[in-house]
């Protein structure tokens, strides 16, 4: 059926026609002397895009590490004893690096100094910047928090300067940054970014994404992946006009569905930019180190047999095997790189063996999807009188509708309400597929210990104080499966509505479901109206337990609180559901 | 040939048409004012004669039928314990059996809502509260009280299942005429409201129409089948989806403007919610009456000149109406609402309220979408209510609509006024009722359905749709 709702109303009336900031971008980027690195002199070339180039031609098998230690002082200092202890193994050295900056980096260069710190290094100084590509000769991407943020103008030119030709994130301009709230302006500042980016297309630079940063990161679809990077390429090459590579991979870790989504990207890169990285999977380590050497090899082997056998130019990323504890030390890494570099004498090996008409077949799937999902998105916007031909609006109402009704509108498919999006995915996402898993051990677990003592028959009312819809997926499918039945009162409640409901229903439980700074005024409101009405009904909160509070940029938690409000707030489902038990029991007695 | 007789026994009017038993062909109608002060039969013997005075063949009157909303109509209060659930709920329920429904309790019946019942009277009292298997207390604890109140004295009980037989024991205990029929609620996100409709039905036929005093003659109380609201809103179901319950026509909408309150009725085929669409409120229903009692073109006029000022001032002055002059027109058709418009400038206030009247009573009836973006959250797209923005036939009947030299014209200007987030209907062919035939097709199917098909084929002839259904 047609799509009946307005996007248009996700348009503020006075957003400044994003062409704009590009040209003013554009003009800046004349002013812009484009630098040259370290890697790129040692390899002759302008920009890493043309030694990729020539790499994908050869055969040469190209590799990425993420680096961001406390300061710029100590990550370059790992970089120095990264190289060296390649070199002294006799291995080569990664050819590549992705800065993890600081979020500080992504607000404008004034307001840096003054806003708290976290974890990361902030480049401050114009020598910084020189030493990200003269310390070695391992390219780097100014990667995280350069461009997204309100401060992506003042980045773009340093990065360029240095000599640095791949530039992120493009997903990260649907973040918030700390102490901003201007989403406009933060817009436009992307925007001229990316015109900075136009200017030097023909000398190589590339305007990098990583997907999962952005909105495909909680898609439940891989086919929304592809129409996503299909959205992002539009935006970057047609309308900014600057060169778009997609990189993407960490929350995936079956080694098939990652190559089949990697040729999906390549099949809709018409330009075919070599990816700036293929990022290692993420999900699959443990906090036992051992194990996670099994998909470390497991990965890195399909990544690197994808990317030979489809010449695609990508540069596979190690994931430190302690990653999942801690930020990995340098010779953490230099360990992973080495196990990198012996993995890519497999490929050779195994290439011929593999079934890649199945990966295909997937691949071809995906694209079709894809491409569903990109004409839908623009069509819709079209349809709505939304100009897309103008990159702020197109970016704006794809922010503003949200991850969720992004895949919801846009994602193909016919209607199923078995899945939580309303359509059976093309193929379903690792994080779906991870959630479901997760559901199913907690039913097999909820369901063993509560044998003797089940919660059949009671009455459960669930809701959600937001979006989020993945705990209150579990909470109802658990308690569902244990033969309780569910009031399901949906997302983004009220106070007022859960009384109303709980008034009508005479629920035995209320559950609440948060996640989105509001525990406490919510639980304060709700327990004020079931006051008011004479209701008497045990209610119990889970998920983020905190507050957004006035002059504090960090919620405060507020589980304290929480309990002297008579909450109760359960450490996990399976003791909300002894708890709950707990009520059925005292009740029957 | 034999003949039916199908009536409204209206407020103003009584009118009478005439059908050729089994095709349902149309004969003769007329009208008479309706004579509430002596005895409404008196009036309905005269429009009768009427009738038949322009048939030119011999006949034989087989049957009579009527519906009646003479004297008041049907006086309803819902009782229900949460406004927007088993109160709303309870409220649709009665306005769909064609009742007017003056009062809407929820919550802990007090002593201010026990004096609005005393004050009220109504004839017949809907309670509700509760899901199945939920609320006891609160709702046991409502019945005990109103069970109390003299005036109350039939009463349609349909709440949580689980105390329902309990509740009616109360009422029966102090006296009331009760009958218990399954929760208008039963789910937070089930409506159920025909049984309630047809038990209201059925305790308007039995216990309220001869009780009214409207006529001394045991002929009104056998003649009355339904109360007129009812029979329109049958008539537009007939209407939307045929006598096989399969035809569908789009959607029908039916916009009925009177004196003192704005109808609405509406079929249509509800549709599975796209999933990006959150809703709220009750379900929906396919088939709905709306009551706007602020919304009239004389005892309502007033009201309508308080929530539409802006826009009547601004209409108005095209025509060189000022304030004063508007308010002057407003409150002489609010003191004499028999008034009849006779110069331009009052022909000019009479159109602009009608316009008034139906744009709220539209967008009342409908539901209405908002896109809500919540920054870090993302954006929802929230439907409170029906979307009847594909309704492909609206039909005006009533008053000016009927009278007036420009009906049509007024019902665009009507759509014309949708706003962005209203789901009203959007580009609709507009008809209208000027013969009555609504009314009378609605009794007709009391009787025979083929033949009310056949008669509504009147309308559906002008909506470039003909029905013929097989006689079964």
């Amino acid at each position: 059926m047609d799509i009946e709702i307005d996007l248009g109303q996700l348009i503020p009336h006075d957003l400044p026609d994003g062409r704009d900031a590009v040209k003013e971008g554009l003009a800046l980027g004349a002013t812009v002397e484009l630098g040259k690195s370290l890697y790129c002199q040692e390899k002759g070339v302008g920009s890493e895009r043309e030694w990729r180039e020539i790499a994908r031609a050869k055969g040469i098998h190209c590799t990425t590490m993420n680096i961001g230690l406390s300061t710029w002082a100590e990550t370059r200092s790992a970089l120095e004893n990264i190289y060296e202890s390649c070199l002294s193994r006799g291995i080569r050295p990664p050819d590549r690096f992705n800065l993890i900056a600081e979020r500080r980096m992504g607000l404008p260069k004034n307001m840096r100094a003054n806003a708290p710190s976290e974890t990361g290094p902030v480049l401050w100084t114009e020598q910084d910047w020189w030493e990200l590509t003269h310390t070695v000769p391992i390219q780097p991407e100014a990667a995280d928090n350069t461009i997204g943020g309100p401060g992506s103008v003042e980045n773009v030119v340093d990065a360029l300067t240095a000599g640095v030709t791949y530039v992120g994130t493009l997903s990260q301009y649907s973040w918030r940054w700390p102490y901003w709230d201007d989403e406009v302006t933060q817009l436009q500042a992307v925007l001229t970014a990316g015109g900075v980016l136009a200017n030097f297309r023909n000398q190589g630079v590339v305007f990098d994404t990583y997907l999962e940063d952005g909105f495909p990161g909680v898609f439940h679809d891989y086919a929304s992946y592809i129409g996503w990077a299909m959205l992002e390429r539009y935006i970057c090459e047609d309308l900014i006009g600057a060169a778009y590579s997609s990189s993407w991979g960490g929350l995936t870790q079956n080694p098939i569905i990652k190559s089949a989504v990697t040729l999906a990207l390549d099949s809709v890169n018409p330009s075919r930019v070599p990816s700036a990285f293929l990022q290692g999977d993420t999900i699959g380590n443990t906090s036992d180190v051992d194990s996670n050497y099994g998909v470390l090899v497991n990965d890195l082997l399909f990544m690197k047999l994808t990317d030979m056998r489809y010449k695609l130019g990508g540069a596979p990323l190690a994931v430190p095997v302690t990653e999942a504890l801690r930020i990995p030390s340098w010779d953490e890494i230099v360990a992973v790189q080495t196990i990198s570099r012996k993995v890519e004498e497999y490929v050779p090996m195994i290439e011929g063996v593999i079934d890649w008409i199945k990966i295909e077949s997937l691949r071809d799937k995906l694209v079709i999807g894809g491409r569903h999902f990109y004409t839908s998105a623009l069509q819709t916007m079209k349809k709505m009188g939304i100009d897309i031909k103008d990159p702020a609006r197109v970016l704006l109402v794809l922010k503003r509708l949200g991850a969720a009704k992004c895949e919801e509108l846009f994602a193909p498919g016919e209607r199923n309400d078995s899945y939580l999006r309303g359509k059976k995915p093309v193929l379903e996402t690792d994080l779906v597929r991870g959630t479901n898993t997760k559901r199913d051990l907690l039913i097999k677990t909820v369901r063993l210990n509560s044998l003797n003592d089940p919660v059949t028959g009671m009455k459960i009312l669930i809701a959600s104080t937001d979006v989020h819809e993945f705990a209150k997926y579990l909470l109802t499918s658990t308690f569902n499966s244990l033969g309780a039945k569910i009031i399901d009162c949906g997302n983004n409640r009220d106070p007022e509505d859960i009384v109303k409901v709980a008034l009508e229903t005479s629920p035995d439980v209320v559950v609440i479901t948060t996640h989105n700074g509001v525990a406490k005024s919510y639980a304060t409101n709700l327990t004020n109206e079931l006051r008011a009405q004479s209701l008497t009904i045990p209610v119990f909160m889970g998920g983020v337990l905190n507050e957004d509070t006035a002059g504090s940029d960090i919620p405060v938690d507020v589980r304290g609180d929480l309990l002297g409000l008579g909450i109760n707030i359960p450490a996990s489902i399976e003791q909300l559901v002894v708890d709950v038990r707990g009520i059925q029991r005292s009740v029957r007695t | 040939m034999n003949v039916l007789a199908l009536t409204d026994f209206g407020s103003t009017f009584t009118k009478v048409t005439l059908v050729e038993d089994g095709s349902g062909k149309l004969l003769a109608r007329s009208q008479t004012p309706t004579t509430v002060d002596t005895d409404v039969m008196d009036g309905y013997f005269v429009a009768l004669e009427k009738a038949e005075g322009k048939l030119l063949n011999p006949f034989n009157l087989v049957g009579e039928l009527a519906a009646s909303s003479a004297g008041g109509g049907l006086n309803m209060a819902a009782v229900g314990l949460v406004e927007g659930l088993t109160a709303s709920a309870g409220r649709q329920a009665a306005l769909n059996a064609g009742a007017k429904v003056g009062l809407v309790i929820s919550g802990a019946i007090g002593e201010k809502d026990c004096i609005a019942l005393k004050t009220f009277l109504p004839e017949i009292l809907l309670f509700s509260g509760g899901t199945d298997g939920g609320q006891r207390e609160k709702v046991l604890k409502n019945a005990e009280i109103i069970s109390q109140i003299e005036c109350i004295r039939h009463v349609v009980v349909a709440c949580n299942n689980e105390i329902a037989l309990e509740v009616a024991n109360r009422f029966k205990l102090a006296g009331r005429t009760v009958e218990v029929v399954d929760n208008v609620l039963p789910e937070i996100d089930c409506l159920v409201i025909e049984p309630a409709r047809r038990m209201i039905h059925e305790m308007f036929i039995s216990h309220v129409i001869e009780g009214k005093g409207l006529s001394k003659s045991k002929k009104f109380g056998s003649v009355v089948v339904m109360p007129t609201p009812e029979a329109v809103l049958d008539a537009v179901r007939l209407l939307a989806f045929g006598q096989d319950n399969r035809t569908q026509l789009g959607g029908v909408m039916v916009v009925d403007l009177g004196g003192a309150t704005t109808d609405v009725h509406s079929a249509v085929s509800t549709i599975e919610q796209p999933v990006f669409i959150t809703t709220t409120g009750l379900p929906d229903i396919p088939v709905m009456r709306t009551v706007q009692g602020d919304l009239g073109m004389r005892w309502g006029a007033e009201g309508v000149a308080l929530i539409d000022e802006s826009w009547l001032l601004e209409v108005l002055s095209r025509s060189n109406i000022d304030r004063s002059r508007l308010d002057n027109g407003v409150q002489h058709r609010q003191r004499h609402p028999d008034f009849l418009s006779e110069s331009d400038q009052d022909q000019e206030i009479d159109n602009a309220l009608a316009i008034s009247c139906m744009t709220h009573a539209l967008r009342r009836h409908c539901g209405s979408l908002k896109t809500i973006y919540r920054p870090g959250q993302g954006s929802e797209f929230v439907q409170d209510g029906i979307d009847m923005r594909e309704i492909k036939f609206l039909i005006g009947t009533g008053g000016i609509l009927v009278n007036g030299s420009n009906p049509k014209a007024l019902l665009a200007s009507t759509l014309a006024r949708r706003d962005a987030h209203s789901l009203t209907p959007q580009s609709p062919e507009v008809l209208i009722d000027e013969d009555y035939i609504l009314v009378a097709a609605g009794l007709l199917a009391t009787h025979d359905s083929y033949a009310a098909g056949q008669l509504l084929n009147k309308l559906r002839s002008r909506m470039g749709v003909v029905c013929n259904h097989d006689k079964s």
